[in-house]
C-alpha cells in the first residue's frame, strides 16, 4: 500500500490569499512533475496516506438556552440566560488511509474557541417576603465555549485532474463542548429591597462529550508530489446536555459548518 | 439593689381589656420593682424625686433637647452619678412643655454602696483591654471611671475603655479593683454584621422568613437588613431569667435567639421576629416613618418570658399578664406571652398583636395618648387600626377585621372586631361608651377603643353603624392605605396626651384635608364615619 498525505495550513483570509495562489501555480518544481508522474489522475494513486491541518472558521452553530431555577433567599428565582454565538476560529487535522479501489478511511479533529456574551434575566426574592420577585436583567460577558470534535470517516476519493481532486467524507463524530454558564447572579440592593439591579454573573465552566455525525469534502491542489493546497468544507452535530450542578441539564448543539484551507501532505 | 423603670406609659396588653385580671398591676413574686407611673399622681412623684436627686448629686443634667415634633416642648436629659462618677446605663429623661413636666421615663439604680478608688490605673485598665481583644488591638481615648450595674445586684467599680481593632470596636470594663475584664461590648453590631435570610415555621404553621445575623456557627434572630435593629430574645420559660430581667432590665447575648441550621422551628421566635419586620415595612412603605421614633430605634422582642407549661403554677394574675397576654414594655421592649394553650397561642403568632404592640411604641414616641380613659381609648384604637392595616398590608390573603384572631383559642375565636365590635360585648356607638373615671381597664380604654376602630373601618370599607343607621360609603378597601395615612396622621402629629374622642374627629378630618383637601371623598368618608359612630 502506498501513502499519499495532504497538509494545508491557513487562516480564513489566508485562505482567501491560497485560492488567489491556487489560481498562479508557482514554477513547477521537480517533486510535482514527480507527483503527476507517479500519480495517475484517477483514484489513490502513489500515495496513500494523506494528511492535511487547516485554519479556517465553524459557522452555524447553536448556542445553549439557559432556564435555570436559583435558591435565593430561601425561595426559587428563575433564571434565564441567552447566549450570544459568534463563528469561532477552527483549527483542524486530518489522516486518511487509502484502503481499496477510491475509498479510503481517515480520521480527522477539529478545534474551535469563541468567546460571546449572554444575556441574562432573573426574578429575584425579596428577602423579607415570599412571591415578590424582583426583575433584573443584565449582561455576562466574555464566556468561553471550546468544541474539540473526533471524525471517524469513510472516505471515498473523485479525481479531476492530475492536481486536484476532491474527497468526499462521511461518518460518527465525537463532540466535546467545553462551555462557561451563569450559574448565579449578583446584584445590588438597599431596603425596602422593592427592586434589585443586575451587577455581575458568576460562571461555572462545565464540559459534556456526545456521538454525532459528519459529512465533508476535502479539496486538495497538489504543487508538488508530496505537498499541496487544499480547503476542507465539513458539516458536523452532535447535541449535548451540558451538566449544571443542581439543575437541569442544559441542551446544545454542538459543531456546524466547518470550512478552512491550509496545507496537504501526500505519502 | 432595685432596678426601676419609670413611666412605662403603655405597659398594658391587647388582652388587658377582656381579662379583668390584667386590670391589675404584675404579680409581686414576678414583678417587684416594675413600676408603671401612667398618672398624673405618680408622674409628680417621680418629678419630685428627680428633683431631689438632681440637688444631692444624684443625677447631672447632660443635655436638653429640643421636641422635634411638638416644638413647645423640651426634654432634659439627665446622667445618674455615685459620688461624682457616671453610673453607667443610669439615665432620666424628663418632658417639660412650659416648665411644666408632662413625664419621666428612665432607669435608675439604687442601693449603690462601693469604693470609688480605684486600685488599678487607667493605663493599666487600657492594657488589659487591649490584650484581650487580641492582636492588632489599641485603646481610643481616654478610660472613663464608672459604676458599672451587673447581674444578680452588684455593682462594679469599672473603667471603661474603648478598644479599636481590625474590623471592630469594643467597649470594654474592666474592674477597677482587680484589673479584669467584666463586659465588653461591641460597638459596631451593624458593621460587623453578616446578613442571612432563614426559613421558619410559624405558631400557626405559617412559612416565614428570618432576617438573620450569621455568626461563628450559629444564626441569631437579629434583624440586620432593616434600617433599625430588631432583636428576638427567649428566656426559655425561665422564671429566674425572667424576674432577673425585670428587676435588672438587661439582656445578654445569650438571650438572643438562635438556630445552628438556620431553618426556625420555634414559632413563637420565628412569628416574633419576621412580624416586627413587618411591622417596619408597613411604617417605612406606606407612612414613611423610620420605626418607632422615626429614627430607627432598635426593637427587641422577648417570647417564652414564662412557660406555657407551668401556667397552673402561677396567679391569675401573672398568667394573665405575662403568659395569655402581650406587652409593650417601652423603650423598643416587647413581650410576648406564651398563652396558655387553652385560651391562647403564643401571642407573637398574630401579626395584627404584633402591631398593635409595637404602634403603643410609636405613641410613646409621639402622641403620648395617656392610657386611661377617652385618651387610652384612642391609645387602644390606634392600636388596633394599625395592627389591622399592617395585617392587610403583609397577610393580604387571610387578612380581617378581627384583632388577635390567629391566637385565639377559644370561643368567638378573636379578641376585638373592628368591623362588628357588638359581636364580642364591644360598643359600636358613643352612646355605649362606658367605664369613664373607673379603675375597670384604666377606665374603659380597651372597651371605648371599638367606637373609635369601628369609625375606622366604615371610613375604610363601608356600612351601616348598628346603633346609629348611618350608613357609611366608605373609601374602598383599595384605598386602606389612604385612610390608615389620615389616621396616622392625626395620631402621631396632632392628637396630645390627653386627648379625647372629639379630638381624634377633629384631626382625621384636618389631616384628611390636608392630605386629599377639604371636598375629597376622604374627607367626607371619614365625617359621616364618626357621624354614624355618634362622636360629633
Ligand atoms: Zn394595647
Amino acid at each position: 500500500m502506498r501513502v499519499r498525505a495532504i497538509v494545508s495550513a491557513c487562516c480564513a483570509v489566508a485562505f482567501c490569499a491560497a485560492g488567489a495562489a491556487a489560481q498562479t501555480p508557482p514554477a513547477a518544481p521537480p517533486a510535482a512533475s514527480t507527483a503527476r508522474a507517479a500519480a495517475p489522475a484517477a483514484g489513490w494513486g502513489a500515495d496513500t496516506v494523506r494528511l492535511s491541518v487547516d485554519i479556517g472558521v465553524q459557522g452555524g452553530g447553536s448556542a445553549p438556552s439557559q432556564s435555570s431555577t436559583l435558591q435565593i433567599y430561601q425561595e426559587s428565582a428563575p433564571l434565564n440566560v441567552s447566549y450570544g454565538t459568534k463563528s469561532p476560529l477552527l483549527l483542524e487535522g486530518g489522516l486518511g488511509v487509502h484502503v481499496h479501489g477510491r475509498f479510503g478511511v481517515g480520521v480527522a479533529i477539529s478545534y474551535a474557541r469563541s468567546k460571546t456574551d449572554a444575556s441574562v434575566q432573573a426574578q429575584i426574592p425579596n428577602p423579607f417576603y415570599f412571591g415578590q420577585l424582583r426583575p433584573i436583567t443584565g449582561t455576562a460577558s466574555a464566556l468561553q465555549r471550546t468544541e474539540v470534535g473526533t471524525h471517524i470517516d469513510a472516505l471515498y476519493l473523485v479525481p479531476v485532474n492530475d492536481r486536484f481532486d476532491v474527497m468526499l467524507s462521511g461518518g460518527p463524530s465525537i463532540l466535546y463542548v467545553q462551555q462557561d454558564l451563569v450559574s448565579s447572579v449578583n446584584f445590588s440592593e438597599s431596603y425596602p429591597y422593592d427592586t434589585a439591579a443586575y451587577t455581575s454573573a458568576g460562571l461555572t465552566r462545565v464540559s459534556k462529550s456526545g456521538i454525532g455525525f459528519n459529512v465533508g469534502a476535502d479539496f486538495s491542489w497538489r504543487i508538488t508530489k508530496t505537498i499541496g493546497f487544499g480547503g476542507l468544507v465539513r458539516f458536523t452535530r452532535a447535541t449535548l446536555s451540558l451538566p449544571l450542578s443542581g439543575q437541569p441539564s442544559i441542551s446544545t448543539q454542538a459543531g456546524g459548518v466547518q470550512a478552512g484551507a491550509g496545507i496537504r501532505l501526500l505519502f | 439593689m432595685k432596678w426601676r423603670v419609670l413611666a412605662l406609659l403603655t405597659a398594658v396588653g391587647v388582652l388587658a381589656g377582656v381579662h379583668p385580671s390584667a386590670q391589675t398591676p404584675p404579680a409581686p413574686a414576678v414583678a417587684q420593682s416594675m413600676a408603671v407611673a401612667t398618672t398624673r399622681q405618680s408622674l409628680g412623684t417621680w418629678d419630685a424625686r428627680v428633683d431631689t436627686m438632681l440637688s444631692n448629686g444624684q443625677l447631672d443634667l447632660s443635655r436638653i433637647q429640643r421636641d422635634t415634633v411638638l416644638p413647645s416642648r423640651e426634654h432634659e436629659r439627665l446622667n445618674q452619678t455615685y459620688r461624682g462618677l457616671p453610673v453607667f446605663g443610669g439615665q432620666i429623661v424628663r418632658q417639660v412643655a412650659n416648665g411644666t413636666v408632662v413625664s419621666v421615663f428612665g432607669r435608675y439604680f439604687t442601693g449603690i454602696d462601693i469604693g470609688t478608688q480605684p486600685a488599678i490605673t487607667a493605663a493599666a485598665a487600657s492594657k488589659a483591654a487591649v490584650a484581650a481583644q487580641g492582636a492588632n488591638a489599641v485603646a481610643s481615648g481616654d478610660p472613663v471611671l464608672g459604676v458599672l450595674p451587673m447581674a444578680g445586684s452588684r455593682y462594679v467599680l469599672a473603667w471603661q475603655v474603648e478598644v479599636r481593632s481590625p474590623w471592630d470596636i469594643e467597649q470594654y470594663y474592666v474592674d477597677a479593683k482587680s484589673g479584669t475584664v467584666v463586659r465588653h461590648i461591641s460597638k459596631v453590631v451593624a458593621d460587623t454584621a453578616s446578613p442571612a435570610i432563614g426559613i421558619g415555621t410559624g405558631v400557626t404553621g405559617d412559612r416565614e422568613k428570618m432576617s438573620v445575623n450569621q455568626a461563628a456557627g450559629v444564626y441569631q434572630a437579629i434583624d440586620v437588613l432593616r434600617p433599625a435593629a430588631a432583636f428576638t430574645l427567649t428566656f426559655a420559660g425561665s422564671v429566674t431569667r425572667f424576674n432577673d430581667f425585670l428587676s435588672s432590665g438587661q439582656v445578654f447575648n445569650a438571650d438572643i435567639a438562635t438556630s445552628s441550621t438556620n431553618t426556625w422551628t420555634d414559632g413563637a421566635v420565628v412569628d416574633a421576629h419576621a412580624f416586627q419586620g413587618m411591622v417596619y415595612d408597613f411604617y417605612y412603605k406606606v407612612l414613611g416613618r423610620k420605626g418607632l421614633d422615626d429614627a430607627n430605634h432598635q426593637v427587641t422582642g422577648i417570647v417564652h418570658p414564662l412557660a406555657r407549661a407551668d401556667a397552673s403554677r402561677f396567679s391569675s394574675t401573672v398568667v394573665g399578664t405575662y403568659i395569655n397576654n402581650a406587652l409593650y414594655l417601652g423603650n423598643g421592649y416587647m413581650l410576648y406571652g406564651d398563652g396558655d394553650g387553652v385560651s391562647y397561642n403564643y401571642m407573637s403568632g398574630g401579626l395584627d398583636v404584633v402591631g398593635h404592640e409595637l404602634t403603643h411604641g410609636v405613641t410613646d414616641y409621639t402622641s403620648q395618648l395617656v392610657e386611661q380613659d377617652e385618651s387610652g381609648a384612642l391609645n387602644e384604637a390606634f392600636s388596633d387600626i394599625m395592627g389591622t392595616a399592617i395585617e392587610f398590608e403583609a397577610q393580604p390573603s387571610t387578612a380581617d377585621w378581627l384583632i388577635g384572631e390567629k391566637v385565639t383559642l377559644t370561643s368567638p375565636g378573636y379578641i376585638r372586631s373592628l368591623q362588628d365590635p357588638a359581636a364580642n360585648g364591644y360598643p359600636d356607638h358613643y352612646s355605649l361608651e362606658k367605664y369613664i373615671g373607673t379603675d375597670y381597664d384604666n377606665g374603659g380604654v380597651h372597651y371605648n377603643s371599638t367606637i373609635v376602630s369601628h369609625a375606622f373601618y366604615l371610613a375604610v370599607h363601608g356600612g351601616t353603624d348598628r346603633v346609629s343607621g348611618i350608613t357609611v360609603q366608605g373609601v374602598g378597601m383599595a384605598k386602606l392605605d389612604e385612610m390608615a395615612k389620615i389616621f396616622y396622621r392625626a395620631w402621631a402629629f396632632m392628637l396630645t396626651s390627653n386627648a379625647q374622642f372629639i379630638d381624634a374627629r377633629n384631626a382625621t378630618l384636618q389631616a384628611a384635608s390636608d392630605l386629599y383637601g377639604a371636598g375629597s371623598n376622604e374627607y367626607t368618608q371619614v365625617q359621616q364615619a364618626w357621624n354614624a359612630v355618634g362622636v360629633q
